[in-house]
């Protein structure tokens, strides 16, 4: 496993030499800008409003955790829907197409030290993305006073949000030589993936409810984003990473048979 | 022709699955299990082909590694799945909110852990399919805190025979039952999923059931009666409680049946037998709670008796500002109630700012000289009001002016709570409540505003079910930001505009250079 950090630092390096990561921060950055500060500007005029009418007696249901960092978070996972695609799409589909995957599968790395370290690479860029993230709450903490823990809770939300959604984008792009089509595969599945629930809500009830529910990835980040730190969404979380992962291990693997 | 037979497998089975949310079952099933007989079909047309080509040593090797892929695959499912199931089931929970707002208050966690340990509360919920979300996240903390909590969703349309079973006449209904819905054990209906009514209904279907009596006899108003001056709306909620009411004709017994948790004297118009007083009397200090409604005017013996209790009631009429529709603020005699002492029967009532509407109501004080129990004045009206003793001006014209010789100026209390000490051991304190006034929970005013939270409040303080009376609701604790509009625009700026122009710049320039 020595070997992972290498392959992680080439794959950064060669994530950062084109363009499209730095189109894909800026993106996320206006994004996100956008979501956070209409909630902002909303919860400061709203206790602009109460405090022209006079209404102390509301002050105490103003919450900056419910009203601007829980509803920017949530659309800071929107945002991570279209961007994750584009940040796995080339992980392995990018290798194949050009023929490099050879490279590597001949060489003395183990197919785990290729698979973790191109994901890796790929958390270290999530990693990234949810740092820009805390900067607004940061923000907040600066000329406010929200809560940390439910905070702290949320990002690392997002951050295991990300992780997982990547772990299925890595797995689509281990399974074809088209970038195009691992991004729309992976779009569709991780749209499928945040709105089974809703799905699951409209038409089930009982048992196969609750089992549609579960596989749904954003009733687990809605919890911790809420500020609810559960066992079963960490692990939750953790056995779509294994389970995705381990796919791409073995489809990597395929290659060399196939 | 196996391919396409095995295409159209695979787009049956994927509509099938599709159907599973949006089409009959029956429909998804038939999806189901011909897109898998066409997959077999597929295969077994193919099969000739396969074994020849299983023939050749490339192939075979293939076919092992796909087999070993697959193998590895299903126990890799199959363990992480059952690692998923488990951390379902044995899940620990940490809310991080300083409010803890996502947490059963302490008072929902003690009805809980007194859950039978043999027993269990179901809990069923009929909610329209699409729906049940409304009430999941309370009905969730419940099934989280104690595993003596079931709780089961049905939609009443595609559950008819459920819906019909237990007379579910509307969606958002919830059933909470003591050892499961059929058991008889008994249930509570519950239509707003807040965990103060679930923790309430939980409550009483798992405690013991009080037993409240009504004293008849001098005139009282009657629990069964449905007049307007009846208590037959106070009676109902006393059984929603879980408190049974019953009628007491105390002049036919020597004393206070020993399974009354309270007696409650609503408004009489006579005098009480003196063997009656002294029946009350020893069931007061014996540990038994009293609750004496006494309207104005009527004149009985209870004033004396009271006196004895340390309390008096006074001979006099509350006036009070109060509004009228088109009138303003003017005088009259039904005093609106916001001020309230500070004891568990008021705690919800200061909280949720209710106010309360008397009719006709007296002053209660308590007796200078009496310093060894505590009294809390529960209900008092605002300074404009006062006690009006000339009773003859006001009953026959109707007058009523401020003699400041003889009235007493307000603030005036009309509701006292006190508590005796009782030696004998293992029996609670005793327990009084003198209200100066009877009709706020007659039938007629005791849906006015907070009248009913109030007078069952006093019931279940007097049955010492004060648990009842309130669960805090937890509020996230309040926050503030100090920004001013340049501020926030300024970063706004810097976020929307600046920081990804920058970044998209930076990288142009670093692709430019490793290009060049």
């Amino acid at each position: 496993m020595r070997h992972v950090g290498a392959i992680a630092g080439r794959e950064l390096r060669s994530i950062f030499s084109t363009p499209v990561a730095y189109v894909m921060f800026s993106v996320y950055l206006v994004f996100s800008g956008f979501a956070f500060f209409l909630s902002l500007t909303g919860f400061l005029s709203a206790l602009q409003q109460i405090q022209a009418f006079q209404r102390f007696d509301l002050l105490e249901q103003f919450n900056l955790n419910t009203s601007v960092i829980e509803p920017s978070l949530g659309i800071f996972s929107f945002v991570f829907l279209l961007l994750i695609p584009l940040l796995t799409m080339r992980a392995f589909a990018e290798e194949q197409a050009t023929g490099t995957i050879e490279l590597l599968l001949t060489s003395p790395l183990t197919i785990w030290e290729i698979v973790l370290g191109k994901y890796l690479a790929i958390l270290v860029v999530i990693g990234m993305l949810v740092g820009l993230s805390a900067l607004y709450p940061a923000l907040l903490f600066y000329y406010g006073d929200p809560e940390l823990l439910p905070t702290l809770a949320g990002l690392m939300g997002l951050f295991l949000y990300g992780a997982a959604f990547a772990a299925i984008g890595c797995l689509i792009s281990s399974l074809t030589r088209s970038q195009i089509s691992a991004a729309l595969v992976t779009f569709f599945a991780g749209m499928i993936l945040y709105l089974i629930d809703y799905f699951a809500e409209l038409s089930l009830q009982g048992t196969s409810q609750q089992v549609v529910r579960y596989l749904g990835l954003r009733v687990h980040f809605d919890e911790l984003v809420s500020g609810v730190v559960k066992t079963d969404d960490l692990v939750y979380f953790a056995v779509v990473v294994v389970f995705f992962v381990s796919g791409v291990r073995a489809a990597t693997e395929s290659l060399r048979w196939r | 022709m196996g391919i396409l037979l095995a295409i159209f497998g695979m787009v049956l089975i994927l509509f099938g699955v599709i159907g599973l949310f949006s089409a009959p079952t029956w429909l998804a099933a038939a999806h189901l299990g011909l897109g898998f007989g066409l997959l077999l079909l597929a295969a077994a047309l193919r099969l000739g082909e396969f074994r020849e080509l299983m023939k050749r040593d490339s192939a075979r090797r293939s076919a092992k590694y796909v087999g070993n892929t697959l193998l590895q695959t299903v126990a890799l499912t199959v363990i992480l799945g059952l690692i998923a199931y488990l951390s379902v089931q044995h899940s620990v929970r940490w809310d991080l909110t300083e409010g803890k707002v996502h947490s059963l208050t302490e008072a929902s966690r003690e009805v809980l852990a007194q859950i039978p340990e043999d027993d269990y509360v179901e809990i069923l919920a009929f909610y329209l399919t699409g729906s049940a979300a409304t009430g999941r996240e309370a009905l969730d903390l419940y099934t989280h805190e104690s595993e003596r909590v079931k709780v089961e969703t049905h939609d009443p349309v595609r559950r008819p025979e459920l819906a019909e079973r237990y007379e579910i006449r509307s969606e958002g209904v919830l059933l909470v039952c003591r050892g499961g819905c059929d058991s008889g054990k008994g249930t509570v209906r519950v239509t707003q999923p807040s965990e103060e009514e679930l923790t309430k209904a939980i409550r009483k279907v798992i405690s013991e059931q009080k037993k409240l009596y009504f004293l008849t006899g001098h005139g009282e108003g009657a629990p069964e009666d449905r007049e307007a001056t009846g208590f037959s709306v106070a009676k109902q909620a006393l059984e929603d409680e879980n408190i049974e009411v019953a009628s007491l004709l105390l002049a036919k017994l020597e004393d206070v049946p020993a399974d009354a948790a309270a007696v409650i004297i609503a408004g009489p118009n006579h005098s009480l037998l003196q063997r009656e007083l002294e029946a009350l009397d020893r069931y007061l200090r014996g540990g038994g709670s009293l609750l004496v409604m006494a309207d104005p005017i009527v004149v009985s013996n209870l004033e004396g008796q009271l006196e004895a209790w340390g309390i008096e009631l006074g001979r006099d009429v509350i006036v009070d500002q109060q509004i009228e529709l088109f009138a303003g603020p003017q005088l009259g005699v039904q005093p609106i109630i916001t001020d309230y002492g500070s004891h568990p029967i008021t705690k919800d009532l200061i909280a949720r700012r209710g106010p309360t509407l008397f009719r006709l109501a007296r002053s209660v004080r308590k007796l200078e000289g009496d310093g060894q129990f505590e009294v809390v004045e529960l209900a008092r009206t605002g300074p404009a009001s006062w006690a009006e003793t000339d009773l003859e001006a006001f009953a026959s014209e109707g007058r009523v002016s401020l003699d400041p010789e003889h009235d007493r100026p307000g603030p005036v209390a009309l509701g006292i709570a006190r508590s005796f000490e009782v030696e004998e051991d293992g029996k609670r304190e005793g327990r009084l409540v003198v209200i100066g006034d009877a009709d706020f929970a007659r039938n007629r005013y005791i849906a006015e505003f907070y009248n009913a939270d109030f007078f069952l409040n006093v019931a279940n303080w007097l049955v010492g079910e004060e648990q009842f009376i309130s669960i805090e609701r937890k509020r996230p604790r309040a926050s503030r930001v100090v920004m001013t509009r340049q501020q926030v625009s300024t970063f706004r700026y810097i976020a929307i505009f600046v920081l990804p122009e920058l970044i998209v710049l930076l990288g142009i320039l670093n692709w430019w250079t490793r290009r060049s």
